[in-house]
């Protein structure tokens, strides 16, 4: 093409390929858009029990994601940087969540947690602290859900970070903290914040293991996902509505997010 | 420039794949000792095991009266506790902070706060000639501003021993030669020791006092560089400094090199080295008749052009390497194959002791 | 139309009438049961027919039973079943899914599928709600009254409020007049998300119907709702416009008015329809 030069056409399997994986995507929630009942739309968003369960959802979901970044972050740079034995079975174990039915995930928690279980009888006893039907409860599941997808990022990027620069660091007089904050931090800082984003957008979605630990409890342990399941049956216009919600929150944040963290174009 | 005016003292035993790294090397204090060997010899093992990155298997390291690695005593000090200053083959110049806050990194580990770091990292930046270059990122450096950024970082903790790491392989030709003259200048200015580990004989002739040869992992000549380039005691060395070297038995002014005698001049006795210039080999296509007493067939192995000369290997009893104008390759007609014979005045062998 | 039709052995207490040959076939024989009683236990079905039959979680056992025992006497008949409350699966069915049989918790969603449905909806069985406790009755909770007054983190589980156990629910607290602060009510989706917070979660007790309580076994322990608060749930079945075969749907839904199965209602704690 005349006056394009140096810009190569995609070939056009990939441009075939790539637009039914949009379409794949794309589709289901047009058909959403579509049918939604735009007429009543406000009304249903202003609904007291509809922005109750987007406010917990909100906080529990960022809630969520601060704990995995407080835990996972020390624990990615264990398996990443450290020889501790086990590491691979670690590893894995960390990640099974991802593959675990997330109701299941709910039914492990309840049997370490319940207050029936050694566990979870031993914190109400001694601490007072319940977790199932509680709004911790909540954070717990969509931290155990969420939990992996910060760690797999972060480690990765520990993995492919120079270890030189840390080990010339290191030689200008730099303490193992110094290094970790002024060098390895700053390395992997795009990894931190994608995980960060994906572990945020797997708790916002979580649904599964929240329904089966904390229950379904209005204003406490009801989130965006669990009032839309809710609301399917009797309302199905609210239910989109709400879902639409939690689609815009969502597009929004991975929207602005994206350059900054999810790799520039 | 430096902390305190010590001698490194090192022993350094470390496995690697294939060979043990097992050396002992010793770098004064106001001079530049220039670790020389080819590539996978063990050199960056070395660099490493002084900057505490790569941990003894045996021996010891003393800079000054600290010992700072001895695993059979015990002793390991963390790299940021040995006052050693590294610059990496690559740099590694931290990619997220700007020039100066790169000098002022080691600054400000050791206590400095952020303001006076950064305006000590000035004065440094000043020193190097880069000092308007201070906001500038590592990426938007080049290789020669970077190497002085990078010098500039390790020089600024005032480190007792400074390691360069092949300072100047990241760079271009043109660079190379411009650097090398203002690294000469800055570590003539450095009053600690220096260690640099190059595999290129110009560095260690241009920038080094001393030199410490290593293959393999084992040290196979050590002194001072004059003295190295004069007396080449290895294959390699000899063939870093271009001469052909021979290893014999002397007697009188014989000297048996395998099969073979080469006649020299003056008196010599038992095991010696010998070395003849390439240009004293002549090449001639008949058994030559003059005053030349050393004269062996051969067989052209291949042609190497040089410049405006051309290196000749060649098979025979003797080994050697001759240098020739093309015009001669021409009027000889060398190939490889050709039959020829080879000539050496017996002035022009240099004999000393192994 | 070339239809097999098999005759079963009486010895089988099993009986399919007005089956897909059975009203209109000359070749349907009547037998007389076991136990001697001249049920119509013409068994006939109609080859590698299938179907999908979307039924309210509480039908879950008895269902299964049943279904076990058609696939058994019927050759080649397939029986799906997908169980969930009433209400998400009449949703489901307005949506286009592929449901030959509906049988519902309520009558409100039977009548919510009548476009879709192919004659009116039947009743075949009752069920009446319950209130379940952990093992051993710890919170010592006899009437529905005691719901509301639980010790401070007591939480109780009952069905979402669009689900026939739910509203039902609702109305028993209503006859009771009892009041239970929303902030302590976990919402099941269905009777067996709600009973599953009893036997595996922390719910302190729940309300969920006397099958679910026996389907449970030990797990739960079941206090009875006096009959002036309780509420009887009739359970309807009605033949959906589906892509499965639709003798073998008329078979399903006729089977269900047949002793054999009333028995394995009756035996689940289902009430015989008035």
């Amino acid at each position: 093409m005349i006056g394009r030069r140096g810009r190569r056409r995609p070939p056009i399997v990939a441009l075939a390929l790539g637009a039914v994986a949009v379409a794949l995507i794309a589709i289901p929630l047009v058909g959403l858009l579509q049918r939604a009942a735009w007429g009543s739309l406000v009304d249903d968003l202003t609904d007291p029990a509809s922005t109750e369960a987007l406010r917990l959802s909100l906080t529990t979901s960022l809630a969520a994601t601060g704990v995995a970044l407080v835990l996972g972050l020390p624990l990615a740079w264990l398996l990443a940087r450290t020889d501790l034995p086990g590491r691979a079975v670690v590893r894995a174990l960390v990640l099974l969540p991802m593959v675990l039915p997330p109701v299941v995930g709910g039914v492990a928690l309840l049997s370490a947690f319940s207050l029936r279980s050694p566990l979870g009888g031993w914190l109400h006893d001694v601490f007072g602290l319940q977790l199932t039907f509680s709004t911790a409860g909540v954070v717990l599941a969509e931290t155990f859900v969420a939990l992996p997808f910060f760690v797999i990022t972060v480690e990765a990027a520990l993995r492919q970070a120079d270890e030189r620069y840390e080990q010339v660091a290191a030689t200008l007089g730099a303490r193992p903290a110094t290094i970790f904050r002024r060098v390895t931090l700053p390395a992997i800082a795009p990894a931190v914040g994608a995980g960060a984003v994906l572990a945020w957008a797997r708790a916002l979605g979580e649904f599964g293991a929240t329904v089966t630990f904390a229950g379904n409890i209005a204003g406490r342990t009801r989130t965006l996902p669990l009032a839309v399941y809710l609301a399917l049956e009797s309302d199905p216009d609210a239910a989109i509505a709400l879902s639409l919600v939690l689609l815009a929150v969502s597009f929004v944040v991975l929207v602005a997010l994206r350059d900054r963290w999810l790799g520039r174009s | 420039m430096a902390g305190a005016i010590v001698s490194l003292e090192a022993r350094v035993v470390v496995p690697r794949a294939g060979f043990d790294v097992d050396l002992h090397l010793r770098a004064e204090p106001g001079r530049v000792l220039a670790i020389l060997g080819p590539n996978g010899a063990g050199k960056t093992t070395v660099l490493g095991a002084v900057a505490g990155t790569v941990a003894l298997h045996d021996g010891r390291i003393a800079i000054g009266d600290r010992v700072v690695d001895e695993p059979r005593a015990g002793r390991w000090v963390p790299p940021a506790e040995r006052r050693v200053g590294l610059v990496p083959q690559d740099l590694l110049l931290f990619p997220h902070l700007t020039a100066r806050d790169n000098v002022a990194f080691g600054l400000r580990a050791a206590g400095a706060g952020r303001i006076e770091a950064r305006r000590q990292a000035d004065g440094w930046l000043e020193r190097f000639d880069v000092a308007d270059l201070g906001d500038q990122r590592p990426g938007a450096l080049s290789g020669g501003q970077a190497q002085r950024v990078a010098l500039a970082r390790a020089l600024a903790t005032r480190p007792e021993v400074l390691l360069l790491d092949e300072p100047l392989s990241a760079l271009d030709a043109g660079a190379r030669r411009r650097t090398r003259a203002d690294l000469r200048r800055w570590l003539r200015a450095y009053d600690g020791a220096t260690v640099l580990v190059t595999h290129d004989p110009v560095d260690a002739l241009t920038l080094a006092d001393d030199v410490a040869v290593v293959e393999r992992g084992a040290l196979t000549q050590a002194g001072p560089i004059g003295e190295v380039a004069a007396r080449p005691r290895t294959a390699y060395v000899a063939e870093l400094l271009g001469t052909n070297l021979l290893a014999g038995e002397a007697a009188g002014s014989l000297v048996r090199v395998g099969a073979a005698t080469v006649v020299v001049a003056g008196e010599h006795h038992g095991p010696v080295f010998a070395t003849i210039s390439p240009a004293a080999v002549s090449v001639h296509r008949s058994e030559p008749e003059g005053s030349a007493r050393n004269r062996w067939p051969g067989v052209v192995a291949d042609l190497d052009l040089l410049g405006d000369r051309v290196r000749v290997p060649l098979d025979g009893p003797v080994p050697l390497v001759a240098e020739v104008t093309p015009a001669a390759v021409h009027e000889l007609a060398l190939t490889p194959g050709a039959e020829v014979w080879l000539s050496v005045k017996a002035t022009e062998v240099r004999v000393y002791p192994r | 139309m070339a239809r097999t039709c098999k005759v079963l052995s009486p010895l089988v207490v099993l009986a399919l009438a007005l089956g897909a040959c059975g009203s209109s076939s000359d070749e349907g024989t009547t037998t007389t049961g076991a136990d001697g009683s001249a049920s119509r236990s013409l068994v006939t079905c109609r080859a590698s027919g299938e179907i999908t039959v979307a039924a309210a979680a509480s039908l879950t056992e008895a269902f299964t039973t049943i279904g076990d025992q058609m696939e058994a006497a019927c050759e080649d008949a397939a029986i799906t079943f997908t169980f969930d409350s009433s209400g998400k699966l009449s949703e489901q069915i307005l949506s286009g899914a592929p449901v030959d049989v509906f049988a519902s918790a309520d009558e409100g969603n039977a009548e919510k599928v009548a476009d879709e449905a192919v004659g009116a909806p039947e009743p075949f069985a009752r069920n009446q709600l319950v209130i379940v406790t952990k093992p051993g009755n710890p919170e010592g909770i006899a009437s529905l009254a005691d719901l509301a007054d639980l010790a401070d983190a007591g939480v109780v589980a009952l069905c979402a409020e669009d689900a026939p156990c739910g509203r039902f629910a609702g109305q028993a607290l209503e006859a009771a007049s009892v009041d239970i602060d929303e902030g302590r009510v976990t919402r099941g989706q269905n009777a067996k998300a709600t009973l599953t917070a009893v036997t595996e979660g922390d719910a302190v007790a729940g309300i969920v119907y006397v099958t679910d309580a026996r389907a449970a076994g030990d797990g739960v322990e079941a206090v009875a709702i006096p009959e002036d608060q309780n509420v009887i749930a009739t359970y309807p079945v009605v033949a959906i416009d589906g892509p499965g075969d639709d003798d073998l749907a008329d078979a399903f839904v006729a089977y269900l008015q047949t002793d054999a199965a009333q028995q394995v209602l009756a035996d689940a704690g289902f009430l015989a329809p008035t």
